[in-house]
């Protein structure tokens, strides 16, 4: 049994934080039924890498799901949705902010026909505030929510942190928020609304320099790969790569110390505890790089491993598709998708022991399902073909 | 109301992924109890920014949760989880692997005392694996993961989130994992075991590169600031900081010249369409729109891009951010009395739920400061408990 076998969601997403969230539903069960705009389709069906015309972006983040193609701006179209919505759990958008409500498929308009409804929007700036209206880019919302001041070396310029967390952290977020509102719902009947934010996910991750400047006025900065409370702490380039090596406190100096074959470091007094080797970082760290410089990765993993110090090379992504962890945490799943073939899909990283994520079948093609979905809902094979004659579908 | 209310976890998490789990849950209604080392406590009571011996970290992530302070390798306090957990929904933990097992609170055990229990445990690697043993800190995880990798400038070094991402997202995971598990239980009554692992957790937000990699059999460098295919899309430099700005379409590209006044660029057939500018940002583009930039502060540009309907914003220093009027109004600081540290600002919280809001109205416990009430609670006399704190096995704030 899935646990949210029986849960309908209606998924107006698309692009990458939408469809992040309902792809986390869809891997325990919940019935996600896809609507695409007939003819454009989800704007991801555009974005790379492709394979014989079909995006793998796309592929990847709409496994499990039902795919439909419907005109929502028909109002023919909107009816369907409307009758859909009305026999629905969840509804899920990413639209600019009021797009549903002009196509009256707003909060209020769907709660007319499913008062039980949970409806879950999710934008760069939320529903609220003087920048609702704004679109939003990942780089933009990572820009302004203080993530990419944060992130990169002190003497270089503002980093945007690679993969767009902007969107899957969001959608992630947002999985978590459906779900707490449906667990709501089986205990009280009752529906209610979602309003989750690009730019709230990713300031409350700041964490401690949000803290810094409220309780000590002091202002923080990027930092690079180091922690200005802990050295060693940080990223040193090897033989054949970047390795990173690190204690979390006091302890384990004097073995870090050997290990390096410098344990002429441990007594020197400008590294005899962990302050005062924090205000004499630029000193110490040349000095260790040239240990480091001498190592390839897989060295520098069994000396330090040996030493019981935390440690681990920068993998790159072919090396983690080999990886024995990831492979014995079953973390990636052979699937074969319609458009693009053969690929390794990631796996759910939520492992429940008894109502397991299962990714049981690809990403739809564009409008695949529409007619057994319409049928579901109790439209008739002459409706369907009405509705097809029209354009609607 | 809140969605959890009702809901008893009983908290073995320390430090941050574990506790920022059981904060959401706590900002939602959960009972938290978490369960505290006598004498010492979370380590993340000990982490900076310190206000005297008080660490406004701890207060984040703990806010709204109750402390019990006991030493569990004792029979006298390990009578006492007992009682605790029996009468629970959810544990958590966040322990080096074994840690549970020494404590004689496995799974197999716990669900002896409790057969419904919903039992969450979250570690660098997972309960399984060749690695389940190795501890990692934020740093090995974002650079084992492959973020690292993805993160920073092709001709520089990979680079680190600055936000432990590690711990923040598998928090996250792990507090929708116990929510789906509450569906669950809701539903058959049955409890379940949850693991989360940190690299598992970062290795599902890679984006594109695994799929890159799948289909084509290699994967593009990390690009920096920028996105393959769309040109400029950057973060440039102004006269007092950084702009990040994304140019996806020649109409924009024109609007991007007016609004900057960079009209001699945008009339260069050189850089006309999209593919053209790709080919020639690096080899001088970027330095011709730098020229502009560097004149005028990041706001101003925020404001001309704004007003021309375009992507982009000044990079944000967290005081920027804070000051903000959205964050303001998204209620995305929150100000509490904290026992131990006054008046006290946090981020608030993320999710907006229109008729079971979350958020916190306190600051995190002392280390033990309940320990008294759920020790009543679970049937100690004042005399039992009294004798406790002489043995230590307890303690009181």
């Amino acid at each position: 049994m899935k646990i949210l076998e029986g849960l309908t969601v209606i998924d107006f997403t698309q692009a990458y934080s939408g469809p992040f969230c309902t792809m986390n539903l869809g891997d325990f069960g919940a019935r996600v039924i896809k609507i695409e705009r007939a003819g454009v389709g989800d704007q991801s069906r555009e974005w790379t890498p492709f394979k014989d015309g079909n995006s793998g972006y796309y592929a990847a983040i709409n496994r499990n799901k039902e795919g439909m193609s419907l005109d929502i701006n028909t109002e023919e179209g909107k009816e369907i949705a409307l009758r859909m919505i009305a026999n629905a759990d969840v509804v899920v958008e990413n639209f600019k902010v009021g797009t549903l409500d002009k196509m009256g498929l707003g909060y209020e308009d769907v709660k007319k026909v499913n008062p039980e409804i949970i409806y879950a929007s999710i934008s760069g700036f939320g529903q609220t505030g003087p920048l609702k209206d704004l679109a939003a880019y990942d780089n933009v919302i990572q820009a302004m929510s203080g993530i990419m001041e944060m992130t990169g070396f002190p003497d270089g310029v503002p980093t945007k942190i690679g993969p767009a967390i902007g969107d899957n952290f969001t959608g992630l977020t947002m999985a978590l928020a459906i779900t707490m509102a449906y667990y709501h719902k089986l205990g009280t009947g009752k529906g209610q609304r979602l309003d989750v934010a690009m730019m709230d996910t990713l300031f409350a991750i700041l964490e401690s320099p949000i803290l810094f400047k409220t309780l000590l006025g002091e202002d923080l900065s990027r930092v690079g790969n180091c922690d200005v409370t802990l050295t060693p702490y940080d990223v040193y380039p090897c033989k054949d790569g970047y390795f990173s090596a690190g204690l979390a406190g006091e302890s384990g100096w004097d073995r870090f110390c050997k290990a390096i074959e410098m344990p002429e470091l441990e007594k020197d007094p400008r590294f005899i505890d962990n302050d005062t080797r924090c205000k004499n970082y630029a000193i110490l760290t040349p000095i260790m790089t040239e240990f480091f410089l001498t190592k390839t990765r897989a060295e520098l993993a069994d000396i330090f491993t040996a030493a019981k110090i935390p440690n681990s090379p920068v993998s790159t992504i072919p090396e983690l598709m080999e990886h024995p962890q990831i492979a014995a945490r079953e973390m990636l799943v052979p699937m074969v998708d319609p458009g693009v073939g053969e690929y390794l899909a990631i796996n759910n990283p939520m492992k429940l022991s008894v109502t397991p994520a299962s990714l049981d079948k690809p990403a739809p093609l564009m409008g695949q399902d529409t007619e057994a979905i319409l049928e579901s809902f109790g439209y008739n094979a002459e409706e369907i073909k009405q509705f097809a004659a029209n354009g609607a579908i | 109301m809140k969605p959890l209310d009702g809901i008893k976890v009983v908290d073995f998490t320390q430090a941050h992924a574990g506790s920022l789990a059981t904060m959401i849950l706590a900002d939602f209604g959960a009972e938290v109890i978490k369960i505290e080392r006598a004498g010492v406590g979370d380590m993340a009571r000990y982490w900076v920014p310190m206000k005297g011996d008080d660490s406004a970290y701890y207060t984040y992530l703990n806010r709204g949760k109750k402390s019990i302070s006991l030493n569990a390798a004792s029979p006298e306090g390990k009578e006492i989880l007992v009682k605790l957990i029996k009468d629970a929904d959810v544990l958590c933990e966040n322990f080096k692997l074994g840690s549970m097992e020494r404590m004689g609170l496995t799974y197999e055990e716990v669900k002896e005392i409790n057969p419904t229990i919903i039992y969450a445990s979250l570690n660098g690697f997972g309960q399984t694996g060749p690695m389940k043993n190795t501890i990692g800190l934020d740093l090995q995880l974002q650079a084992m993961s492959g973020l690292m990798d993805r993160t920073g400038f092709p001709d520089g070094a990979p680079t680190k989130a600055g936000p432990a991402m590690g711990d923040q997202l598998s928090g996250t995971y792990m507090a929708m994992a116990i929510n789906l598990a509450l569906v669950h239980k809701r539903k058959t009554g049955e409890g379940q075991r949850i693991d989360i692992s940190i690299l598992d957790s970062l290795f599902s937000i890679l984006e594109a590169a695994p799929m890159t990699y799948c289909l084509t059999g290699e994967v593009p460098e990390r690009v920096g600031n920028s996105y393959l295919g769309i040109s400029p899309y950057d973060a440039l430099e102004a006269k007092d900081g950084y702009v990040a700005v994304g140019i996806s379409t020649d109409r924009q590209w024109g609007k991007f010249c007016t609004a900057l006044g960079m009209d001699e660029i945008g009339a260069d057939e050189r850089y006309k369409t999209n593919e053209l500018r790709g080919i020639h940002y690096e080899t001088g583009l970027k330095d011709k729109i730098e020229a502009v930039t560097k004149t005028m502060s990041k706001f101003d540009i925020e404001a001309k891009l704004r007003d021309a309907r375009l992507a982009g914003a000044a990079v944000y220093t967290v005081a920027d951010a804070m000051a903000s009027d959205q964050i303001k109004e998204r209620e995305m600081l929150q100000t509490v009395t904290d026992k131990a540290l006054g008046e006290v600002t946090m981020p608030g919280t993320v999710i907006k739920m229109s008729e079971t809001p979350g958020g916190y109205t306190e600051g995190a416990p002392l280390l033990g400061e309940n320990t008294t009430e759920y020790l009543t609670q679970i049937g100690y006399s004042a005399e039992e408990i009294a004798a406790l704190v002489e043995k230590k096995i307890i303690e009181l704030a």
